[in-house]
């Protein structure tokens, strides 16, 4: 029954404990047999997202999606918390060890695109990047988070767009929006360089483009992975470059 | 799109989204909100299809992609098509009068689907999404050799575009990754978006970047395309050249001249002089000339074994009116183009 099987709070934090050991098992929990039977009807790839809604009914209310709790109201500003409350982080669905993992292979321009590396596509990381970049700008003197926000919303959207019009297997924005964060890695340790140096010479300017090269490169590999499109790698790469460009230009020139 | 008779709307199942899990304690169906609104949950059901029927012609599906228009229904009602009784919502526990709640929300129901029903017939068939998604079929080769063709028109030969029959007897052109001389859309794009970034850059060498340039570059190079299209398609409508269906292909051979404008925006940093740089700028300008006038030909003299016969007759009136215009059309890319070079 829908209770009964969602209260596994002492497996699910094993098995979340237990991602460091299995770097390559990629989804949020780790797949039981019971696995159909704990989300039935939710889609694999979008486990990560939806696990912490899964469990967050309660206190064995009737109706799934009700959040009334049992016990006063005083247990919310305690520290004991309700009973079978998973923990903040899974809740929030951020794992960091995801995270690391996806980073590394973006990193790694060698290694090989797996083509479930973006099953669970979460935005914490993505996120976390965007942030870090636009700190570092404002460590350099460039205070633009307004613009890497607009130009991170408009780019991904953008690219949204044109995959779907460009692959017949089409693909959603969440994925999108997680692998382009995901790339943006390379630009963000751009960003770190331009605090202690300024970027606005010929090696600067090398700098940006050998990181708009490994971001696009990394990028177009996994798009190309995951929408399994044939000999049309150079056209994703392109607008793809074209939005790391825009970043490199906020980070390599100086709005004064 | 045919016109459908009034019948009984039949909305499909959404087939990109499983079934949602069902509550088993709730037995009419599932609920899919994060926090009940009061001490006695209302059993909300969507409004039944049947009741707004009546007024309503078939509701038309007109969104592209189909599972976000699902998802857009509050709430969606995938499990509803296989009962034949669905129980009416009872707003008792909001304090509304039933009947006076459920005359709103067949009212807001009928509102939402007339509005769609307008912007559908009128609207609807502008820019269909088909055709969008032929102009972005392109492949490497077609990339490479179609930029080869934007910058040295005359060593083409053949600017007939293919056509193919279907089965319908219909006649159709070749998507782009068949037909080196059939417009894309994806080149156009990249070139604006690729303009956009050098007028950014260009600016950042000179020292006075500031991202709202990026905007600014935008907004102008999208006036001088609205521009450019708005000029084609009153001329047209001057000349009564049919332009149904080739409002792609002109928004398409707009973007063209973006290609020329970038690669003389890019001979500017080797440091030509200033007589060199003209040079290079009027070839560039010569050859968008070229290739507009080669492939608008196509559409403005259009070919009599394509066209139907009672315009045989007016595309032989118009013929020198229709000449004189396109000769205008290629010139005027002057006067963009000069207006884009100077980032």
């Amino acid at each position: 029954m829908w209770q009964d099987n969602s209260y596994a709070p002492s497996s699910s934090q094993d098995s979340y404990y237990s991602q460091h050991q299995q770097p390559s098992n990629l989804q949020f929990y780790a797949p039981s047999p019971s696995d159909g039977s704990f989300y039935p009807g939710s889609r694999p790839s979008l486990d990560g997202s939806m696990g912490p809604q899964g469990s967050i009914s309660n206190g064995g209310v009737a109706y799934g999606g009700n959040i009334q709790p049992v016990g006063g109201w005083w247990t919310a500003f305690g520290t004991g918390g309700f009973e079978g409350e998973p923990p903040l982080l899974e809740e929030l669905g951020i794992n960091f060890s995801h995270i690391r993992a996806k980073s590394m292979t973006v990193l790694n321009p060698l290694s090989h695109i797996d083509e479930h590396i973006m099953d669970d596509a979460d935005l914490a990381g993505p996120i976390l990047f965007v942030f870090c970049f636009a700190i570092f700008l404002l460590f350099s003197g460039k205070p633009n988070f307004g613009y890497s926000y607009g130009v991170g919303l408009f780019g991904s959207i953008s690219i949204y767009l044109l995959l779907n019009l460009m692959s017949e297997k089409g693909i959603d924005a969440y994925r999108v929006t997680s692998v382009l964060g995901y790339c943006l890695l390379p630009m963000v340790g751009i960003g770190a360089v331009s605090v202690m140096m300024t970027l606005d010479d010929i090696f600067g300017y090398l700098l940006a483009l050998i990181s708009i090269i490994w971001c696009t490169y990394s990028a177009s590999g996994i798009f190309v992975a995951v929408l399994r499109m044939s000999d049309q790698r150079l056209l994703v790469a392109y607008p793809v470059g074209l939005l790391y460009g825009c970043f490199a230009l906020l980070s390599v020139f100086s709005g004064k | 799109m045919a016109h459908v008779p009034l019948r009984h709307p039949v909305p499909t199942h959404p087939v990109s989204l499983p079934d949602p899990p069902s509550t088993p304690s709730s037995p009419d169906g599932y609920q899919r909100f994060s926090s009940s609104p009061g001490p006695a949950p209302p059993q909300q059901h969507p409004q039944p299809q049947m009741y707004s029927s009546q007024h309503v012609p078939a509701y038309p599906m007109t969104s592209p992609f189909q599972h976000n228009q699902h998802n857009a229904h509050p709430p969606p009602q995938p499990h509803h098509q296989q009962q034949s009784f669905v129980p009416q919502p009872s707003f008792g526990a909001w304090g509304v009068n039933d009947a006076t709640a459920q005359f709103g929300m067949q009212l807001g129901t009928s509102a939402v689907a007339a509005g769609q029903e307008y912007v559908q017939k009128n609207f609807g068939g502008f820019i269909p999404l088909t055709s969008v998604k032929a102009h972005f079929n392109v492949s490497n080769s077609y990339v490479i050799n179609k930029i080869k063709l934007v910058l040295f028109p005359w060593m083409h030969k053949s600017w007939k575009r293919r056509v193919l029959r279907t089965e319908q007897g219909h006649v159709e052109y070749q998507s782009p990754r068949d037909d080196i001389n059939s417009p894309d859309l994806y080149i156009p794009l990249m070139a604006f978006v690729t303009y956009v970034l050098i007028s950014g850059f260009h600016s950042g060498i000179h020292a006075r970047f500031h991202p709202r340039i990026l905007g600014e570059s935008a907004s102008s190079a999208l006036g001088v395309i609205i521009v450019d299209f708005l000029s084609i398609y009153v001329g047209c409508y001057f000349c009564s050249v049919q332009t149904s269906g080739q409002v792609l292909d002109i928004l398409a051979y707009s973007g063209y001249k973006f290609v020329g404008v970038i690669f003389t925006i890019l001979s500017s940093y080797l440091y030509f002089s200033g007589a060199l740089y003209y040079v290079i700028f009027f070839y560039f300008f010569f050859a968008n000339a070229l290739f507009l006038l080669r492939s608008l030909r196509s559409l403005v003299l259009p070919d009599p074994a394509l066209s139907s016969s009672p315009t045989a007759n007016a595309s032989a009136y118009y013929r020198s009116r229709r000449i004189t215009f396109l000769f205008i059309e290629a010139m005027c890319q002057i006067v963009y183009m000069f207006f884009l070079v100077r980032v």
